[in-house]
């Protein structure tokens, strides 16, 4: 039995759908967007009070609430309140070494290359979901992974969508195809404090294979010369051939002509030093054969860092020395210097070979010449061969005590790589940072004392972009000079994902710009410089739309630039130094920090900077900075000017992205007049029918004597014009048209204009075998020729559509062929 | 921010993906070649590419053969009162805000018996799309005359033709107060059927939608006779209007630009002399939803109604 409720009880116990309706109203409730809170107007003296408060506040720093609470820069509420933001990564290696990428374009790729311009819906629409698995799979806890197992698990996953029918058959049809074509094998590196080492692992995977081809190459070279030593030793056990052995034969042969014939060069023999050089050499290419298969990249690295990084997970075939930061100065010198002796000599070597092969080698000339050849003469190709020698340490350990030995390394040219680590984003507490207290000083820049080293390769970078960074990696190991990394790497032991917000945002803000200086890079003007991979690289702060609601809840839209106080707000003790001005009390006189730092020294007076933050319950406020904070705006905005002024911004990427453009722009167009050329050809083809079919109709009405031609307006213009030449005109056009029609309109076969098919279910229930519905429901022809020519002309005559054209009929033998072609008439 | 971007974990992706025959139910007992098969399809089709979940869309019908549509859909219907649809409608709609609703009425439902209906229905202007399905005939009960019956219809109400000129229901919808979406289309033009209530589905309001619709048991001479004639529709085109191809665009002969936003000329569109137009006659975005007040109206908890509730019986507590 039911129990009965009474309509009081019914709401109190709050039925599903009341439940619901109160639920999201309470959503609305809280989820109003971010938005200005009305406030009683101020009195002119209570504005000027606070001035006074205000004004007193940005000289000393000092106010009289101290704390604010939660607030965090405007531009990153909609992040930090979501929880949601993410980068590129995770970062796909292929084990071949083959265009590394991140995972998404990865995946995208794949699926452009499996379907082209056929991009099926569904999966295209779930490439995301599929990433997100990926990533669930390959949580952040870890630094790399095997791809193989992630990308199954993935799939798997995906493959559980809930798809029906056609449409699922095809879905997992299409992830078949898809999963085909996706990569075996590499490996997956995630945003991780050790991922630019993990890169650094990829660099010498692909210096190992570059390595092995030259060892068969080497390979090459010792059996033939080998064999060059074989033959001299051969041709020197047995005499040339002799007029006179052959003297039996004198009556066949013509001996002379022989003699001609036998070769002249090779038969002499080889210089007793020429086979000591050749044995030399082969030694000495054997030594490569052998040396090289065993040799492994050295690092050494600083305790610091040594203590964080599962170094000998990183890099199972290095040699790892753990040590102080002068002594790993010293150890990686010397490393380079016993290593790059052994390396010329060996390159020389396969060099000589080449030549003597050739026998183009000439005393004289190449022994001097090689005497003399020292490493730095190498080719490029061929430095790239040698194993440099990389020291991993802090950017802290660098500036201080290091900063000389440092200067030693870069000026004496050697090929150490110099990898330099950093977590410290300005929030953490160090004294360092005091540096901002005093209120002219400079931050010390590891990437421009670099720099200032002109001829070392110099890459300053952050950790959350994963393709920016392998990529400014790889070309600083593959750089054929000494090389600085700087790079920005979450802190261990913190949360990941607020690591990668701070990151990303230490960029943004200028705090840590990205820069790559490449001495190889070119010769132009500003060329070496490449500061793209920062936002907004030409503007002063990278600026930003921002939506919220003003105080009546209209929406509004403003420019909000991400400044290096908003960076410095980001961090929870930092906010309390600002001053919260209510809306009541801000004048014109409160500015943005951005706008504020542009103005003249005679617009500055009484003015005091801010910038926007969010609350907790989505207020937008205005944060008042202190004079010190404005400062060190001013700072990181001078280190910023000068790195755009060495990028030589303007100038050489001006030129360089106009050429992009204009050459994209040019192939767009090209495509354009392509794909406009073909519907033009469709065009002309499908006019060319419709013509021929209605030619075809005028002439069956004219033969069947039905009274007077379609009007068409050459026979109006007849009419109209002259009764005489009326009666001759209709003739000619009669023979005009015969012409043209006859022969095309031989043989076609049926069709159906699907576009026009009004799913009456008709033709598909009455002839299931020549009709089928498509994915919309709409009719195709299925297999015309599966039933007879008659069941088509009653599948046309009956369409209410008139879409059904039965074409021609395909068999001869078929009854009464010739009434049916007469009633398929009207539909073809 | 650039290298941030949204967290792909909480992309709003549907888990499950509905094909037409999701939508499919019983087989269509329609005449062959009646006009409602092509509107079922359409419809059908644009519940798949929108992916509307099948237990949130609700189709409401009055009485007649179109009537019988939301047997056909496998989603919530209800086969109602002759006449009645827009008020079961305007019910489910009200409280069930969360809802997709759709009206399928004839042009005896909607214009004859329940033309009362019809007029509040797009004065409240609550979000639903209400299809008429206009065959100028009342066709289940075998041929009377209906509001929309060409002039000198022969049928069993008039067997020697009609004397009353059919009311024109696009004229008459624009007149009406609050009005805010009017179009009309064509079953046997499926390609700008779809879009057209594709775009009366995305319409924040009431989307009226006229589907001349043939008949072929009871009005031969009809629009189906308007099949093979393809001067006999004008096309109103408009970059506000209703989306189509150019393949479907050049398949008119007369294309009119009309902008939606303009009643007047609307109203003159309606009523072509030698030609019928169909595409979009009129739309407003901003025009008053009675359905919002509905759901506004419940801006309060439970127990706070209750105690109101409580509040007005104590008045008549002796
Ligand atoms: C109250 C009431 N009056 C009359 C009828 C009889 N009746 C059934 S359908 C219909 C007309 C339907 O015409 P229309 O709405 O154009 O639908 P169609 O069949 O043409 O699609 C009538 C009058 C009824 N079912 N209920
Ligand atoms: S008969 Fe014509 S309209 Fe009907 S299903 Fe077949 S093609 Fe479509
Ligand atoms: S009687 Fe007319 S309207 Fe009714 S189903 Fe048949 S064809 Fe369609
Ligand atoms: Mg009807």
């Amino acid at each position: 039995m039911s129990k009965e409720i009474s309509f009081s009880e019914f709401l109190k116990e709050g039925t599903f759908r009341e439940d619901k309706v109160a639920r999201r109203l309470e959503e609305r409730k809280i989820k109003r967007p971010i938005h200005l809170e009305a406030e009683d107007v101020a009195s002119e003296k209570e504005i000027k009070d606070f001035w006074k408060v205000l004004r007193q506040f940005y000289r000393t720093g000092e106010k009289p609430e101290m704390h604010n609470g939660v607030l965090v820069p405007a531009l990153l509420a909609p992040y930090l309140e979501s929880g949601i933001w993410d980068t590129d990564y995770p970062f796909y290696c292929p084990a071949n070494g083959e265009s590394p990428n991140s995972l998404e374009k990865v995946l995208q790729n794949t699926f452009n290359l499996t379907f082209g311009e056929k991009a099926p819906k569904i999966l295209g629409q779930n490439l995301p979901r599929l990433l997100s698995y990926f990533r669930e799979v390959a949580s952040l806890q870890k630094g790399s992974y095997d791809f193989d197992p992630i990308r199954d698990a993935a799939i798997a996953k995906l493959g559980q969508l809930d798809v029906h029918h056609e449409e699922g058959e095809r879905f997992r049809k299409d992830l078949a195809d898809f999963n085909a074509r996706l990569p075996i094998g590499g490996k997956l590196y995630n945003f991780h404090h050790s991922a630019p080492l993990y890169f650094i692992g990829e660099h010498l995977q692909d210096k190992k294979r570059l390595r092995s081809a030259f060892v068969s190459a080497v390979q090459k070279q010792i059996s033939k010369l080998e064999e060059r030593l074989f033959q001299e030793t051969e041709k020197a056990g047995r005499k040339l051939v002799k007029k006179e052995d052959l003297d039996f034969a004198n009556e066949f042969l013509v001996l002379d002509k022989i003699e001609e014939l036998s070769p002249k060069k090779g038969s002499e023999l080889m210089s007793e030093s020429r086979i000591n050089r050749i044995k030399t050499l082969i030694d000495l290419l054997r030594s490569v054969e052998f040396d090289w298969n065993v040799e492994k990249p050295y690092l050494v690295t600083t305790q610091d860092r040594a203590e964080i990084h599962e170094l000998k997970e990183i890099f199972p075939n290095a040699t790892l020395e753990e040590t102080d930061l002068k002594n790993a100065f010293e150890l990686a010198r010397k490393e380079f210097d016993r290593n790059i002796n052994k390396f010329t000599t060996q390159i020389i070597a396969h060099r000589k070979a080449a030549l003597e092969l050739d026998d183009q080698y000439v005393v004289d000339v190449h022994d001097d010449y090689f005497n003399h050849l020292k490493w730095f003469k190498l080719s490029q190709d061929e430095l790239n061969l040698f194993h440099p020698i990389v020291l991993i340490t802090s950017s802290t350990a660098l500036l201080g005590d290091g900063l000389s030995c440092l200067s030693d390394c870069l000026s004496s040219n050697k090929l150490i790589k110099v990898v330099a680590l950093t977590d410290r984003t300005a929030s953490q507490a160090d004294p360092d940072v005091h540096w901002e207290e005093a209120s002219r000083s400079f931050r010390k820049e590891l990437a421009a004392l670099s720099i200032s080293h002109r001829s070392a390769h110099t890459l300053q970078c952050g950790s959350d972009q994963s393709k920016l960074l392998f990529d400014g990696i790889g070309a600083s190991m593959r750089a054929n000079t000494p090389s600085v990394m700087q790079i920005l790497v979450p802190a261990i032991g913190s949360d990941t994902r607020i690591n990668l917000l701070k990151i990303n945002a230490a960029v943004e803000s200028r705090y840590f710009p990205y820069l790559s200086y490449d001495i190889e890079k070119g010769e132009q003007w500003g060329s070496r410089f490449d500061i793209s991979g920062n936002p907004q690289p030409d503007k002063n702060w990278p600026t930003y739309s921002f939506k919220y609601e003003d105080v009546d809840g209209a929406p509004r839209e403003m420019q909000v630039s991400f400044t290096y106080a908003d960076y410095k707000a980001l961090t929870r003790e930092k906010i309390d130094e600002l001053f919260i001005v209510p809306e009541a009390y801000a004048t014109e006189h409160l500015i943005p920090v951005n706008e504020f730092l542009e103005l003249r020294d005679d617009e500055l007076s009484g003015k005091v900077p801010f910038i926007w933050l969010v609350d907790e319950q989505r207020r937008l406020k205005r944060g008042a900075m202190p004079y010190m904070w404005a400062v060190s705006c001013q700072e990181r905005l001078d280190y910023w000017n000068f790195i755009q002024e060495l990028g030589g911004l303007n100038s050489y990427h001006v030129n360089e992205a106009l050429y992009k453009a204009k050459t994209t722009w040019d192939a767009e167009k090209e495509r354009e007049i392509d794909a406009l050329k073909a519907s033009f050809e469709r065009e002309i083809a499908v006019a060319r029918e419709s013509a021929a079919g209605e030619a075809m109709e005028r002439l069956a009405d004219v033969l069947l004597n039905l009274d007077d031609l379609p009007l068409q307006s050459s026979s109006k213009v007849v009419a109209k014009t002259s009764a005489v030449i009326s009666t001759s005109e209709p003739d000619t056009e009669q023979e005009k048209v015969e012409e043209k029609t006859v022969p095309k309109a031989a043989s076609s076969e049926a069709w159906l204009e699907t576009f026009r098919c009004t799913s009456c279910n008709d033709c598909v229930d009455k002839y299931p075998l020549q009709f089928k519905y498509n994915e919309d429901k709409q009719a195709v022809i299925q297999d015309a020729k599966a039933g007879t020519y008659a069941n088509l002309v009653q599948a046309a005559e009956n369409c209410p559509a008139q879409c059904i054209h039965p074409g021609s009929p395909f068999n001869p033998d078929e009854p009464h062929l010739d009434e049916w072609v007469k009633r398929a008439e009207p539909f073809n | 921010m650039i290298g941030i971007k949204a967290d792909l974990i909480d992309l709003d992706l549907p888990e499950v993906y509905y094909s037409i025959q999701d939508y499919e139910s019983s087989t269509a007992r329609w005449c062959p070649g009646c006009g409602d098969h092509a509107i079922l399809t359409a419809v059908q089709k644009l519940c798949r590419e929108e992916q509307l979940p099948p237990e949130k869309t609700v189709f409401v019908s009055g009485i007649g053969c179109s009537s019988r549509f939301p047997h056909y859909m496998k989603t919530y219907g209800f086969h109602g009162l002759h006449g009645r649809a827009f008020p079961v409608a305007e019910g489910v709609k009200f409280r069930r805000p969360d809802l997709d609703v759709f009206v399928i009425t004839g042009d005896g439902d909607c214009c004859s018996i329940g033309a009362g209906h019809w007029v509040h229905a797009l004065r409240y202007n609550m979000k639903m799309v209400a299809l008429l399905f206009d065959n100028s005939i009342y066709g289940l009960t075998k041929k009377q005359t209906s509001p929309t019956s060409p002039l000198g219809t022969s049928s069993n109400t008039h067997p020697r033709g009609s004397v009353l000129p059919p009311m024109n229901p696009i004229q008459t919808t624009l007149g009406f107060t609050n009005v805010s979406f009017v179009a009309q289309t064509a079953d046997w033009q499926p390609a700008h059927m779809y879009e057209t209530i594709k775009k009366a589905h995305q319409h924040p309001g009431f989307a009226f939608v006229r589907i001349l619709q043939r008949c072929p048991i009871w009005m031969k001479d009809g629009f189906c006779a308007d099949v093979g004639n393809r001067d006999m529709l004008a096309l109103l085109d408009h970059e506000d209007g209703i989306e189509v191809t150019d393949e479907v665009r050049n398949s008119f002969p007369t294309i009119i630009k009309h902008d939606p936003a303009d009643i007047n000329n609307a109203r003159f569109y309606a009523e072509l002399e030698d030609q019928v137009a169909i595409g979009l006659f009129y739309q407003d975005k901003n025009a008053p939803r009675y359905d919002l007040y509905g759901t506004s109206n419940l801006d309060m908890t439970n127990d706070e109604r209750l105690a109101g509730l409580n509040a007005h019986l104590d008045r008549f507590a002796i």
